[in-house]
């Protein structure tokens, strides 16, 4: 089994590449489990490591690093850290408010869609960013307790975060390394995701949306609420609604115009830049450039880059064939069984751990099974169990994913915390039950 | 010189049971925008400020400073809940609103004058202060902007070495 043919034939003070590549994997993983080191740093330290001890050299490496991943993260965080200043969250949420009569349940369905609408188009923890001080100011007028609003907030962000390849993080990996499109994941995966999020809210609805009462005085608080004077500049909400639409259309024009979302995401970074910065002064460009680089999660694109020359590291010195095929041993080959173990395990091991690190090692890994299966077109059901399963598994516990601890950070300085037993008690079976979901929607229309 | 010298000592403190009233009173009487607050052994355990309480009678998301509101253009004018809420909060004690001391800005009794002016002029404090604490946390006196030009000018013209912040 161990060693495999290449690089993992060379010795490096002696021992094999495919146990030291193992060891400096399940080490970076161990560490960004455990959070005893930011996840930054234990990705970064895990490549320099499998770089230094001579698993891979630095050319190795850096084609292990999927640009087109940290370009479409680059550029949408880039374009939305300008745009959300225009104040356009605020006015759709207390629009939508209102749209229903300040009625509480409608509100919590208005603001769960609204979330998952927003998460599907931009990143999640933007969005629940943007939309949870509205949430607390709106619930606080209203007199309701903001819990099962935010609750589903952070349920409906990652529902929503797995319809487009745009969505969720393991979507933007998934669709880079097999060159799925947009409309192969709004063709594949969006069908579903509405009915999850139909079914979580009426499991919401039983667990607390009956119980949610207003009184006409509140209800006529919010229905005074001016949603017109929520935005706060109108030419930049007209720059930043364009330049957004443009990008969407890209997205889904991409394939044809053969241009991979990474340049798309930073065309539009660059236009939004653009045109937001012409006619100021140099010093004031500067400045606004510098702010919205600012906001740009280097915490993340860092995580990333590190955590992609890990997983070359090991996939390099054979030991992603060795897992694929003892995968396929236990699965005895069989594409029902390998994509029904992959949803679950994927689903199960997002709902505890981060699903970033988790998907960029299963993406090596199922394309090694394609020979397997009859060559890479037939891991089409893998792919979507894959993504279905790593974004909401993120709806386990309280830390399957980052914007479900940025909802409950908010939520706790606001004087309500969300404790990880409590979300658990409600998440882990509302997860299960959209995980039962995807389990027969890839049954009927996949195997 | 050292903060020792500049310090205005015995400045007007209120106890942390204090109800909100009261102390916003004291506040009114020596038109003062901030309040030492010390406990029975005179050690200070966090100041109450005027923007601390206009912050309490925001809504709790606006509070949020960091990740808040865009703003709040949006809501109705409705002076009569304000009104409504700053009588909720009139009762309630002096500690729950103040800042905690590692929001303050406190120095020791021999921090330099260079380090104070730098201290003062960094401080995000309206109007700027600093506590002079001793070994054992006991508040001994107050530094404000006024203090340091005081000396520096050999007493500016009517300028009493007075409990500070006071009407000339």
């Amino acid at each position: 089994m161990a060693g495999g043919g290449g690089p993992a034939n060379l010795l490096i003070f002696g021992l094999s590449p495919f146990w030291v590549s193992t060891v400096l994997f399940v080490a970076t993983y161990a560490l960004v489990i455990t959070d005893w080191v930011n996840r930054a740093i234990a990705a970064l330290l895990g490549a320099a490591l499998m770089i230094s001890l001579g698993v891979l050299n630095q050319e190795d490496a850096i084609r292990g690093i999927d640009f087109n991943t940290l370009g479409l993260l680059t550029g949408m965080m880039v374009v939305v850290a300008i745009s959300r200043r225009c104040g356009m969250f605020q006015y759709v949420a207390i629009w939508s408010a209102k749209k229903v009569d300040a009625d509480p349940w409608g509100i919590l369905v208005m603001l769960a869609v609204v979330t998952a609408t927003f998460s599907a188009l931009l990143d999640n923890i933007t969005t629940v960013l943007l939309i949870v001080p509205v949430t607390l100011l709106i619930t606080e007028e209203l007199g309701v307790d903001p819990y099962p609003y935010l609750v589903t907030e952070v349920l409906s962000s990652n529902i929503g975060g797995t319809a487009t390849l745009i969505g969720d993080p393991p979507n933007i990996m998934i669709g880079s390394a097999t060159k799925l499109t947009f409309i192969d994941f709004l063709w594949h995966l969006t069908p579903i995701v509405p009915l999850i999020l139909l079914v979580t809210l009426g499991a919401v609805y039983i667990i607390w949306g009956r119980r949610l009462r207003a009184t006409p005085e509140a209800r006529r608080r919010i229905m005074q609420f001016d949603e017109r004077q929520a935005i706060t500049d109108q030419v930049l909400l007209k720059r930043s609604l364009s330049v957004l639409g443009l990008v969407m259309v890209g997205f889904v024009l991409s394939h044809l115009l053969h241009i991979e979302p990474a340049t798309i995401a930073l065309f539009g970074a660059a236009a939004l830049l653009l045109l937001t910065n012409l006619g100021h002064k140099a010093e004031d460009q500067s400045k606004n450039v510098h702010t919205a680089f600012a906001e740009v999660e280097w915490v993340t694109i860092f995580f990333f880059v590190g955590l992609f020359v890990v997983v070359h590291g090991i996939e390099t010195a054979g030991v992603l064939d060795w897992l694929g095929e003892e995968i396929l041993r236990v699965t005895r080959g069989d594409l029902q069984i390998t994509a029904m173990a992959v949803l679950w395990a994927s689903a199960g091991l997002s709902a505890v751990v981060d699903n970033i690190p988790f998907v960029a090692t299963m993406i090596p890994l199922i394309k090694s099974m394609a020979p397997n299966f009859g060559g890479s077109e037939q891991l089409l059901p893998l792919w979507w169990a894959l993504a279905l399963g790593a974004c909401l598994g993120g709806n386990g516990t309280l830390i399957g994913a980052s914007a479900n601890l940025i909802v409950a950070g908010l939520s706790e300085r606001a004087g309500h915390r969300i404790s990880f037993l409590w979300f658990t008690l409600a998440g882990f079976p509302l997860m299960l039950l959209s995980i039962a979901m995807a389990t027969i929607y890839l049954y009927l229309r996949y195997l | 010189m050292t903060a020792e010298t500049m310090m205005t000592r015995d400045p007007v403190t209120c106890s942390p049971s204090l109800r909100l009233e009261e102390a916003l009173l004291l506040m009114h009487r020596h038109q003062v925008q901030s309040l030492p607050v010390v406990d029975d052994s005179g050690k200070l355990v966090g100041l109450l400020s005027l923007r601390g309480l206009v912050r309490a009678l925001l809504p709790v998301a606006a509070q949020l400073s960091d990740a808040g509101l865009l703003d709040l253009s949006y809501l109705p004018d409705d002076t009569g809940a304000l009104r409504g809420r700053l009588e909720g909060l009139s009762g309630r004690p002096v500690q729950d609103f103040l800042h905690p001391l590692g929001e303050t800005v406190v120095c020791k009794p021999d921090t330099s004058v260079p380090e104070l002016l730098y201290l003062l002029s960094r401080s995000d404090w309206n109007p700027p202060m600093l506590s002079v604490i001793g070994e054992g946390g006991e508040l001994l006196g107050v530094v404000t902007e006024w203090d340091i030009l005081n000396h520096l000018a050999n007493g500016l013209p009517d300028s009493t070495p007075s409990k500070r912040g006071e009407q000339p």
